[in-house]
């Protein structure tokens, strides 16, 4: 397997993106959740995870 | 003392707690770095990310799995930048091993740092807030984000089902802190990322 089957294939099978997260995207939920934008969002689970668990 | 908020950032020397603590430091909030690492590198990216943004940045190097050493930190947080207004509960680690093969010292371990750790950082914060002013703009706010292990508590591989336990059990303290809603704590959510690059 080439490190892109690898990636697509293994690592990302169950995500229907096939890209991983990047912690940028993580971080910029983060500083929504504690802007006040984010008041009203209180003791959820958000997913960033390209779909994983929609399936 | 700064006016403005502080964020402490569990595990913020690499990875997504960096790559947050950068954010709220880039978003005008002086930030706590915590974690290990070579110290030279650490302090590197600790001033650098000072100057660049302008905002006072910190650094713990507490052991998260020893209570005594998260008292500490509390009260550097304490001392230095009065306190935690955002806390941010990323430290973790993850071993994928089948249940009878997986070490005894290493399921200690991910409970001692991905849910006790979590524990004590939110009793800290919340018994420092109780003593010293709350002027509005300073509210604790509190985002229990344990950093678990990729693919999280609903999907997991066999091997990696074992995480569940603590992973279910952040996930049980997250939705009592949000229905308690002690003073201004708020926006206790947690951020399930897959594997992040």
């Amino acid at each position: 397997m080439t490190p892109e089957q690898v990636k697509k294939d293994v690592l990302l099978a169950a995500q229907p993106t096939k890209e991983f997260v990047t912690s940028e995207q993580v971080a910029a939920m983060a500083a929504f959740l504690i802007s006040p934008d984010g008041d009203q969002i209180n003791g959820t689970t958000m997913q960033i995870d390209g779909g994983w668990v929609a399936h | 003392m700064s006016t403005r908020k502080t964020a402490l950032v569990t595990g913020s020397t690499s990875g997504i707690g960096q790559a947050i603590a950068t954010r709220f430091a880039q978003g005008g909030a002086d930030v706590i770095l915590s974690g290990f690492g070579d110290a030279e590198e650490i302090e590197k990216s600790r001033s650098e990310l000072e100057k660049a943004t302008g905002v006072k940045v910190g650094f713990s190097g507490a052991d998260l799995t020893k209570p005594d050493a998260i008292s500490e930190m509390m009260a550097y947080a304490a001392k230095d930048f009065g306190g935690v207004d955002i806390l941010v509960n990323n430290a973790g680690i993850q071993h994928v091993s089948p249940i009878e093969d997986f070490p005894v010292n290493k399921w200690d371990l991910i409970i001692a740092l991905n849910l006790t750790a979590a524990f004590h950082t939110i009793r800290l914060a919340g018994a420092a807030s109780s003593t010293r002013p709350l002027p509005t703009h300073l509210s604790p706010h509190l985002t229990n984000l344990p950093m678990l292990p990729p693919s999280m508590a609903l999907q997991v591989s066999p091997k990696q089902s074992l995480l569940k336990g603590p992973n279910t059990a952040c996930a049980v303290m997250r939705s009592a802190l949000a229905m308690s809603t002690p003073r201004s704590l708020k926006a206790k959510s947690q951020i399930q990322p897959s594997h992040a690059a």
